[in-house]
């Protein structure tokens, strides 16, 4: 192999990540190692992601430089980035929450990334903080293709379980196989309301009580917007829901500014054909003062080592939503600081010590909150499952 | 808004009518040998002149394939693109082993599904729908192959998936004329079995040996021909019905296997089975001389079967009469049961099997231009002929 493998950053089920040292160039890199079912042949996520990365070249997705494939294992190798949007927040965050402007340039580059995706006609499908790498430089990276697929030509079928359970959109939590890009606006949506808070916006525990989860914030549509919504795909379930109000976005998310909200609430719609689509929401005015996206180097600098990152695949929302609470670091950012690209916090950068305290519950506590919340709303008894 | 396309998740005014309507469409005995016909191109680059007629026991072999499985037709027809990719990547190969057609359009059609659909069999399925006739290492070894040759380039554009597709579209096209000859030939194939069996057998014989040496076929063993068969089915092309006109008319066998008589079977599914196993092992002569030699025609008890697909299996490819004629004739039908053999343990099939079509693709993967593909073959060749030699019993690899 060309490549010197380092220490492990990461395992899941399908794979197992290291990171690693090319022998001819000395750059550091991410190593993908696929272990290969001798029943299943090559998977097809892998086969999938290979094929679609390889084409996909934008600062804002995980560069794939080669692949080793042999008998017993498939090996991908990519850029090093240090960290993952999730770990960066638990890291980084104040209690996880970023501050407005790094918020602002993530989400940018998030929206871009997406977009460059959409535009070469690939839809994500799996969108999430753990698959959003993040590099030294600030720079933020969509990764982990594994669920994405090329659609526009009518030879394809598609599955309705995609995507991350507490990202999903509504239509395919409602069965829907006929989304569009817009599940992954719909995730955006998620994930910036997330960095804002520091704690996911939706967490149901399965598709139904995921689904009650998101009425219960953005109100349950009416029977007029759930029937057109049949119409356009004849496979959504026609249930009935309870019927919540809708409760301002400013509610769930105070700290976000009410350009934020106006963003957030265009891509939060639960009628995917009123969602706002990545290439405008990038021109949403939210993003008119956007902070620069991109350090830019000083002359004569030499820019640090690219590289890539563990791989959060396979690690379950929730196991890692209760790791938090150790893993948090008291390293608040403020937000005057925040200067991008040099004042991105950096691995092992000192806390500043003027940051500003935000009163906010840990996670536990909020996931117990959240759980007693879960139950007083459930006046018919425990959750359809 | 406009409604959705399940298949494509754009409005289904953004395509061509004629590609939707392939799509709903089920396989017909049409696409299966154009694509039999790609594979074969595929591997048989220098064939002068160039191959018209695709191979019987291959379309056969992918008949038994489909009928096994529920491939939608697009992912059958994505394999003529795959194929064509790799017949470009493969434009330097003098020879290829008898094997390698079915090799790449195996791993093509594993991989296209693969690709185009979120769920989808294991090669562990695949080597079940093949009847065994590959191991699943194998599988697992031509897929890698596969991938790696077309460099894991699986995308394709609806422009593409239209020219290809084109025969089947209705419209007017170039390729169209490439089925014509398809057509054609299965017409004169079903008119010589309708003549007097026992006479046009030889005849028949000769003219697959003719068109298999033209096809640069040669299997490194001669084959004794002794099973002869004949069924009468439609001689339309576009009839699935005559799909198994071809099994008629491709005959000899090279391995010695006691043909049973069978009786009527229920079980429609398994009668498929016997038949693929049966034609896959036919080894093809592969000369004239060869398959002049003298026949040993088989008695066998009179078939008559009506073969029916699952429900959820493509309309077209419905039901298949097959007759065999009368016992008296001493015909052997096609439909005797045997027992499933892998083919690498073949002692009939080419010593270089695996060989043969590894170094084709190391010769392809030489002269291609990429570096880096030709770089990562390298490897994959070192390491799957080490994994072969150890799967294989010696004398088999030969590399």
């Amino acid at each position: 192999m060309n490549y010197i493998q380092l220490e492990k950053l990461g395992e899941g089920t399908y794979a197992t990540v290291f990171k690693g040292r090319s022998r001819t160039t000395n750059e550091i890199v991410a190593l993908k190692e696929i272990h290969l079912d001798a029943e299943e042949g090559t998977p097809s996520t892998a086969i999938r992601e290979i094929s679609l990365m390889k084409e996909l070249k934008h600062v804002n997705i995980l560069r794939l430089h080669d692949v080793i494939h042999t008998e017993t294992k498939l090996v991908l190798i990519f850029e090093f980035c240090e960290s993952d949007l999730k770990k960066y927040m638990d890291k980084h965050g104040e209690r996880g929450a970023l501050p407005p402007d790094l918020v602002k340039s993530f989400m940018y580059q998030l929206l871009k990334g997406t977009a460059f995706c959409h535009e070469n006609q690939v839809l994500h499908r799996d969108l999430k903080p753990q698959n959003l790498l993040i590099n030294r430089k600030g720079e933020l990276k969509l990764g982990d293709f594994g669920l994405a697929r090329a659609f526009g030509v009518p030879v394809n079928t598609f599955s309705n379980e995609v995507v991350t359970l507490w990202y999903r959109a509504p239509d395919v939590l409602l069965g829907s196989r006929t989304y569009s890009t817009s599940i992954d606006v719909w995730s955006c949506g998620c994930i910036f309301a997330e960095m804002i808070t520091g704690v996911p916006l939706f967490r149901g525990r399965d598709n139904q009580d995921q689904l009650l989860h998101i009425m219960r914030v953005i109100g349950t549509p009416s029977d007029a917007q759930l029937k057109a919504m049949a119409k356009d795909t004849p496979e959504v379930l026609n249930k009935s829901f309870p019927k919540y109000p809708r409760i301002p976005l400013s509610q769930v998310v105070p700290k976000a500014t009410p350009q934020a909200i106006d963003l957030l609430e265009r891509l939060l719609k639960f009628d995917p054909n009123e969602r706002l689509s990545a290439s405008d929401a990038l021109n949403h005015p939210y993003f008119q003062a956007v902070p620069q996206p991109f350090p830019i180097p000083t002359p004569g600098s030499m820019p640090p080592p690219t590289f890539n990152f563990p791989h959060p695949h396979a690690i379950p929302p929730q196991q890692q939503h209760q790791a938090q609470p150790q893993m948090q670091q008291q390293i608040p950012i403020s937000n005057a600081q925040f200067r991008p690209p040099q004042n991105i916090p950096i691995f092992g950068q000192q806390p500043h010590p003027q940051a500003i305290p935000v009163h906010q519950h840990t996670h536990a506590q909020a996931q117990a909150m959240a759980q007693a919340q879960q139950q007083m709303q459930y006046p018919y008894g425990a959750p359809p499952r | 808004m406009a409604r959705t396309h399940p298949n494509s998740l754009l409005p289904f005014e953004s395509h061509r009518p004629e590609l939707l309507a392939i799509v709903h469409r089920g396989i017909s005995r049409d696409m299966i040998e154009h694509v039999a016909l790609a594979a074969a191109k595929c591997v048989a680059v220098h064939s002068a002149p160039p191959l018209t007629v695709a191979p019987l026991p291959l379309v056969s072999f992918i008949f038994n394939i489909l009928r096994n499985c529920n491939v939608s037709t697009p992912s059958l027809l994505v394999t003529l693109i795959y194929l064509d990719r790799l017949r470009i990547k493969m434009s330097r190969i003098d020879q290829a082993s008898s094997t390698a057609m079915y090799r790449v359009f195996f791993a093509a059609l594993i991989v296209s599904c693969k690709y185009l659909n979120d769920s989808s069999p294991k090669n562990s399925h695949w080597a079940s729908y093949a009847q065994k006739q590959f191991p699943v290492a194998e599988i697992n070894l031509m897929e890698r192959q596969l991938l790696h040759l077309l460099d894991f380039d699986l995308r394709f554009s609806e422009d593409d998936a239209c020219r290809y597709f084109a025969p089947f579209m209705g419209a007017v096209h170039t390729r169209a004329s490439a089925v014509d000859k398809v057509a054609k030939a299965s017409k004169i194939r079903a008119q010589q079995q309708k003549a007097e069996p026992s006479a046009d057998v030889v005849s028949s014989v000769c003219n697959l040996a003719k068109r298999l040496s033209r096809a640069q076929l040669r299997p490194e063993t001669p084959p004794s021909p002794r099973a002869l068969s004949s069924c009468s089915s439609s001689s339309s092309s576009s009839d699935v019905g005559s799909l198994l006109e071809d099994n008629g008319s491709s005959s000899g066998s090279s391995s010695g296997w006691t043909s049973e008589s069978e009786s009527e079977s229920e079980d429609n599914a398994r009668v498929y089975s016997d038949t693929s196993d049966e034609l896959y092992y036919q080894a093809l002569p592969h000369s004239i001389s060869n398959a002049k030699k003298p026949f040993i025609l088989r008695p066998t008890a009179a078939v008559h079967r009506q073969r029916t697909r699952k429900a959820s299996d493509t309309s077209s490819v419905c039901t298949v009469t097959a007759r065999s004629p009368p016992a008296s004739t001493s015909l052997s039908s096609l439909h005797h049961r045997r027992p499933s053999k892998p083919i690498s343990a073949s002692t009939t099939l080419p010593l270089s099997t695996s060989g043969g079509f590894l170094s084709r693709m190391w010769g392809a993967a030489k002269q291609s231009s990429d570096a880096d593909i030709s770089g990562s073959l390298k490897r994959l060749v070192l390491v799957s002929s080490r994994s072969t030699t150890t799967q294989r019993t010696g004398g088999d690899f030969n590399v």
